[in-house]
C-alpha cells in the first residue's frame, strides 16, 4: 500500500474550562444543522410576505432553479465534485456533492410574479410574497 | 506521517464557544504535483470577510459571517444557525508558506499551498532499454 506525506494536521483546539464545561459548550455550539435535508434552510415571515434563505456553498447563481405552485417553493441545484487531475490525490473529502431537490411549504399561497431571488456568497434568499387574495379579509361588524 | 490525532469530523461543530457560536466548515484537501488545495464551505463569507493567519506553522481559517437583519419578522422555519467559521492546520514543513494563496467564490474558500521545491514530485523518465 503506498502512503503519502501528510501535509496537514488538524488543530484541536482546547477550552480553558473544565471537561464537563467543554463537553456542554461543544454540544451546544455542534447544532448547527437541525436537518440531513440539503440545503438546510431558515424561513421567515411578517404576514405579507415571507423569506427564505438556504446554504448553498459552491453552487453558482445561474445554476440554480426556483419554481413557484401555490404554496410551494422548490429549489434546484447541482454541485460538481473538484475536478482534480490524473495522479492527484484526495486527503479529505467532506464536502458534499451532486444534484438536490428541496420543496419547502409556506403557510400561505406565494405571488410567483412578484418573487425576488439573489444568491450571494453561497447563500440564497427569496423573498416570497402572498398572493394578495390570500390576505385576511376584515368584516365589519355592525351593530343589529 | 501518521496521523495521530482524530481527524474526521462527520458533522461541523463549534470549536469555542464564546457569545456567538463558531462553525467548523466541512473542507475538502487534495494534493497535486506541485501543490495542496485546500477547498472550505463558508456560506454567507465574503471577499474582505476572511482572515488567513499563519503563525509558528499553524494555518488558521476564519470566516465571519454577516447575520440575516431579520426584524420585524417572525421565525417559521429554522434548520440552520449562521455564525463565523474557523478551523486550523499544522502546516509541514514541505509547504512553501510564502507562497500561500486563497480566493473566495460562491460561499467557497479556496486556498492554494504550494509545496517547496525540493518535495514537488520528481518524473522519471522510463525508457526501453
Amino acid at each position: 500500500m503506498t502512503r503519502f506525506p501528510f501535509w496537514l494536521n488538524e488543530v484541536v483546539e482546547r477550552s480553558p474550562w473544565s471537561d464537563m464545561g467543554n463537553l456542554m459548550e461543544s454540544l451546544r455550539g455542534s447544532e448547527r444543522h437541525t436537518t440531513q435535508a440539503y440545503p438546510p434552510v431558515n424561513v421567515w415571515g411578517d404576514g405579507e410576505r415571507s423569506v427564505l434563505t438556504a446554504e448553498i456553498p459552491g453552487v453558482r447563481p445561474e445554476d440554480v432553479d426556483v419554481s413557484i405552485q401555490a404554496s410551494v417553493v422548490t429549489i434546484r441545484a447541482r454541485r460538481d465534485i473538484p475536478e482534480i487531475g490524473e495522479g492527484d490525490v484526495w486527503h479529505r473529502h467532506e464536502r458534499g456533492h451532486g444534484e438536490f431537490v428541496r420543496a419547502i411549504t409556506l403557510p400561505h399561497k406565494i405571488n410567483p410574479e412578484k418573487v425576488q431571488a439573489t444568491c450571494s456568497n453561497g447563500v440564497l434568499k427569496l423573498v416570497l410574497p402572498r398572493l394578495e387574495e390570500e390576505k385576511t379579509r376584515r368584516i365589519q361588524v355592525k351593530t343589529a | 506521517m501518521t496521523e495521530t490525532r482524530e481527524m474526521t469530523k462527520t458533522e461541523p461543530r463549534a470549536v469555542e464557544t464564546q457569545r456567538e457560536p463558531l462553525f467548523m466548515p466541512y473542507v475538502d484537501i487534495y494534493e497535486t504535483t506541485n501543490e495542496l488545495i485546500l477547498l472550505a464551505d463558508m456560506p454567507g463569507v465574503g471577499e474582505g470577510d476572511i482572515d488567513i493567519d499563519l503563525e509558528k506553522g499553524v494555518l488558521a481559517l476564519r470566516g465571519r459571517v454577516k447575520p440575516q437583519d431579520m426584524s420585524g419578522f417572525k421565525p417559521l422555519l429554522g434548520e440552520y444557525r449562521a455564525g463565523d467559521y474557523y478551523r486550523a492546520f499544522t502546516l509541514s514543513n514541505e509547504i512553501d508558506e510564502t507562497r500561500i494563496t486563497a480566493t473566495i467564490k460562491d460561499g467557497v474558500l479556496r486556498v492554494v499551498l504550494p509545496k517547496v521545491e525540493h518535495v514537488k514530485a520528481k518524473k522519471i523518465a522510463v525508457t526501453t532499454g
